[in-house]
C-alpha cells in the first residue's frame, strides 16, 4: 500500500513544484539546473523506497508512477482546465513583427532566443504578415 | 514516399496498450488493498488454544514484518514457542518485551517472558528468504497454530 502512496505524493509534489518554478526547455537547461535535477532525483529516492530493498517494491513504484502519468494524460484530454493547469498555455511573444517586451520579460525569455527561432523557421516580419507563432515565438 | 506502414499492426499495438493500462490500474488497486503487503488484504490472524496471532499474509524480502502474539494468562511465566524451520527464514530484529530466556526444544524455540500474563508480544522480523513460508506457533508444543506467509522477492 505504501508504495502507491509514496509514489503519488512524490509525483504530485514534483508536478506542483516544477510548475511553480516555471517552464524551461531542455535546451535552455544550465549546468546547474542539470546538477539540481540529479540532486532532486537523489533526494526523492529515499522518500520513495524507504528502507525496502525488495525488487517488488521497485516494480510497484515504477508501475504506479507510469500509471499516474497515463491516467493524468487521459484526464488532460478530457478536461481543458486540467490541461491548462498542468501544461500551461501557449503565449504569443512576437505579434505582427512587434516584440511584446512585457510578456518576454515575465516569461524570462531573451531576444537571442527569438533570433534563433527566426533562423529556424525564417519568420517573416513586417506589416500585414503574421508570424507563424505556433512554431516559433511561443513558449 | 515509400513508407513501410502497417495500420493493422498499429491497431493491435493500440489495443495491447489499452489492456496494459488496465493491468497497471489493477496492479495499483491491488497494491492499495495490500496484495503486496501493508493493507487490508494482507492482515491476517490465527487463533486457537488461548493463543492469538496477528500477522501479515504478504511480505517483501528484507522488509520488516511483524508478528503480534496475544498470550493468555498462565500460572508462572508466560511463554510462546515458534517453529525453528520458520524462524530460519527470518532475522529477528526486536522482541517486545524482551524475553527472559530462550530455550530450544526439538523443532521449537521457546521464548519465556517474566510475569503471569496476559501479555502482548511483538516480534519484528526481517524475511531473508522469499516464496511461501509455513509457520507454526504454540503455547504448548502439543497444540500448534499453523499460518502461512508469502514473501515477494
Amino acid at each position: 500500500m505504501d508504495a502507491v502512496l509514496r509514489a503519488a505524493v512524490i509525483y504530485g509534489f514534483l508536478l506542483v513544484i516544477f510548475r511553480i518554478a516555471g517552464e524551461r526547455t531542455l535546451a535552455s537547461l544550465t549546468t546547474f539546473d542539470f546538477v539540481l535535477l540529479l540532486i532532486i532525483a537523489e533526494a526523492t529516492q529515499q522518500g520513495l523506497i524507504g528502507d525496502d530493498f525488495s525488487v517488488t517494491k521497485a516494480l510497484l513504484l515504477v508501475t504506479t508512477l507510469v500509471g499516474i502519468d497515463v491516467g493524468l494524460s487521459l484526464l488532460k484530454d478530457r478536461s481543458r482546465l486540467l490541461h491548462k493547469l498542468i501544461e500551461g498555455v501557449p503565449l504569443v511573444l512576437v505579434a505582427d513583427g512587434t516584440v511584446l517586451a512585457d510578456r518576454m520579460h515575465r516569461r524570462d525569455f531573451h531576444y537571442s532566443q527569438i533570433e534563433r527561432a527566426e533562423a529556424i523557421v525564417s519568420v517573416v516580419k513586417g506589416p500585414g504578415r503574421r508570424i507563424p507563432c505556433r512554431h516559433s515565438a511561443t513558449v | 514516399m515509400d513508407l513501410d506502414t502497417d495500420v493493422n499492426f498499429q491497431h493491435r499495438i493500440w489495443t495491447a496498450q489499452r489492456i496494459g493500462w488496465l493491468i497497471i490500474g489493477l496492479v495499483i488497486l491491488a497494491t492499495l488493498l495490500g496484495m503486496f503487503g501493508n493493507g487490508p488484504l494482507s492482515r491476517a490472524s490465527a487463533q486457537g488454544n488461548g493463543l492469538r496471532l496477528e500477522y501479515e499474509r504478504f511480505g517483501r524480502l528484507q522488509q520488516p514484518t511483524r508478528l503480534r502474539f496475544l498470550l493468555p494468562p498462565s500460572k508462572h511465566d508466560t511463554e510462546v514457542s515458534l517453529g525453528r524451520d520458520y524462524l530460519a527464514a527470518f532475522q529477528i530484529d526486536h522482541i517486545t518485551p524482551e524475553p527472559k530466556e530462550v530455550a530450544s526444544t526439538g523443532p521449537w524455540l521457546t521464548y519465556r517472558f517474566t510475569g503471569p500474563g496476559p501479555l502482548v508480544v511483538t516480534f519484528d522480523v526481517l524475511p531473508l528468504e522469499f516464496g511461501r513460508l509455513e509457520g507454526s506457533a504454540a503455547i504448548s508444543p502439543s497444540a500448534a497454530l499453523a499460518f502461512q506467509q508469502f514473501i515477494y522477492p
